[in-house]
């Protein structure tokens, strides 16, 4: 068989690419494949703008169902972007703009970081209340390690520590 | 520990920096704000920075984007001290620039307040002590839009949770040479790290000079996320330097041949493009880390580089023309090597 690409070469390899869910089958010769692989990597690294990626995922998204795009139409009341503007530009209006597409948001970020929860740096000023939590979920995490290790006079001891802070926190 | 092998060196790792991302609570983010809330988030962060009890306030400037002529701005870009984004007047916008330029605020860019902290070598610690000093002083004046789940909340959902990018320039001309490039950016790109060319996002590499920085915002603290790019760049390093050592090995000639006449171009051109520049500047750079070419140090090639930039020269030497304006670099370069070595 030829290749596909250049119909000049042998057809040496078979490329299988995954457009939007859908399997297509390439076969191609060595030095087409090997300019295939470039323009995916380029395409991959280059060309990859967060507009076109953060669009091209919610795309994928609207095509599923109807229900989504009346989902579009959702406006922060804050500043005004609409869910529609948002998988255009990739970009939001404002802080609030994160509770009004929440639902949504979520699940994109799981894409795209691959986590939906911080656990950077927390601002000093608004950060007390949070630090506190996370220092408990740290604690109970390790007492549970503890138990598990049967060392339960180490689980005490953090037993005690974690009554301490919720002590203090009331 | 491997990292600390490689930490400072900077045969291969140019500079470092790191960028925090903040917004202002209570105000919509730079695209929805109207003519007079930039003017507001401005004097907010110029006060903060440059009031009475700043830490900042001695060695800080203010430049409001819109009294910057053209070539100065361009300069700046091409210092990686603004983005080209801070460039368009449309919206009322400005930068607090420290003396020493390691250390650039923009105000006004895609978030409120874009602090930027740089070193040269490989010293991401550095530029992370410096850049959290500055935000801890702002959050002692200013509430920062945040949120529990999110963290610091940005216009765009991939920087939020840290709003940090950690980035280093490298130069990697035996990787590069080796076509070994491609490898590289496909398994970079599924470690969570990114790798571009001099000039960030959508830029090309010239003088095999690429930018490795990471993706990941969300979920892991700014320690882990660094931690992991100094890894990572480590073994970066460790490739170029296994690479180039076997290449020298079995094309030693070829190299010094390519070495040499770089030097030679650089003492005697009388017209010089910044594209030939960077090629050979790599190409010396090469030589330098091969012990080819000795009584250079990286730190003084890198300023020549800021030396011969576009706008560096039509600034210095008011020359716009472009022929006008590569004599002007060949000049500078005959100089320069023919005093050095």
């Amino acid at each position: 068989m030829k290749c596909q690409i250049c119909s000049l070469r042998e057809a040496s390899a078979h490329l299988i690419r995954i457009v939007h869910g859908k399997k297509e089958d390439y076969y191609l010769c060595d030095q087409c494949l090997n300019f295939q692989k470039d323009i995916i990597n380029l395409n991959m690294n280059f060309d990859l703008n967060v507009k076109d990626f953060i669009s091209g995922l919610f795309t994928e998204m609207v095509k599923v169902g109807k229900k989504e795009q009346n989902n579009l139409k959702i406006i922060c009341s804050e500043c005004g972007t609409t869910f529609e503007e948002f998988t255009k530009t990739g970009k939001l209006g404002c802080s609030k703009c994160y509770n009004t597409f929440k639902n949504k948001l979520v699940v994109l970020l799981k894409k795209i970081q691959g986590n939906i929860k911080h656990n950077g740096k927390v601002p000093k000023r608004t950060g007390g209340e949070i630090k506190r939590k996370r220092e408990i979920e740290s604690l109970e995490a390790e007492m549970s390690q503890e138990i598990l290790k049967q060392n339960f006079e180490k689980a005490a001891i953090i037993r005690d520590k974690l009554k301490e802070i919720r002590k203090e926190e009331n | 520990m491997e990292c600390e092998k490689y930490e400072k060196k900077n045969d291969i790792v140019i500079s470092s920096r790191i960028r925090l991302a903040r917004n202002i609570k209570n105000f919509p983010f730079v695209r929805k704000l109207n003519e007079k809330s930039q003017e507001e988030i401005i004097d907010i962060c110029k006060k903060t920075v440059l009031g009475e009890n700043s830490p900042l306030k001695n060695n800080v400037i203010f430049l409001n984007m819109k009294d910057v002529n053209e070539v100065d701005k361009r300069n700046l870009v091409e210092k990686h001290l603004i983005s080209t984004q801070l460039m368009d007047n449309s919206i009322k916008r400005g930068v607090l620039l420290s003396n020493d330029e390691k250390i650039s605020i923009m105000l006004n860019e895609e978030d409120h307040i874009r602090i930027q902290s740089m070193a040269s070598g490989f010293d991401l610690d550095l530029c992370l002590k410096n850049a959290n000093e500055i935000d801890d002083f702002f959050e002692e004046k200013i509430e920062f839009g945040f949120d529990e789940q999110f963290g610091f909340l940005t216009c765009c959902p991939t920087n939020v949770g840290t709003g940090m990018r950690a980035s280093v320039m490298v130069h990697l001309p035996a990787l590069n040479l080796g076509a070994l490039m491609d490898k590289l950016i496909a398994s970079l790109s599924q470690l969570g790290m990114t790798i571009r060319g001099m000039y960030g996002e959508g830029s090309k590499s010239v003088g095999n000079i690429f930018q490795i920085s990471n993706q990941i915002t969300l979920g892991i603290t700014e320690n882990e996320a660094i931690e992991k790019l100094k890894q990572i760049v480590s073994e970066v390093i460790e490739q170029e330097e296994k690479v180039k050592n076997a290449y020298y090995k079995e094309n030693k000639y070829k190299i010094e041949d390519s070495v040499m006449r770089s030097l030679g171009i650089l003492k005697y051109c009388k017209i010089l493009s910044n594209q030939e520049f960077m090629i050979l500047f790599s190409n010396i750079r090469f030589g330098i880390s091969l012990e080819i070419i000795k009584g250079l140090n990286f730190e003084d090639m890198q300023k020549l580089v800021y030396q011969v930039l576009p706008s560096s020269i039509t600034k210095k030497y008011n020359v716009t023309n472009n022929t006008e304006v590569d004599v002007k670099r060949a000049e500078i370069t005959n100089n320069i090597f023919l005093n050095l070595i």
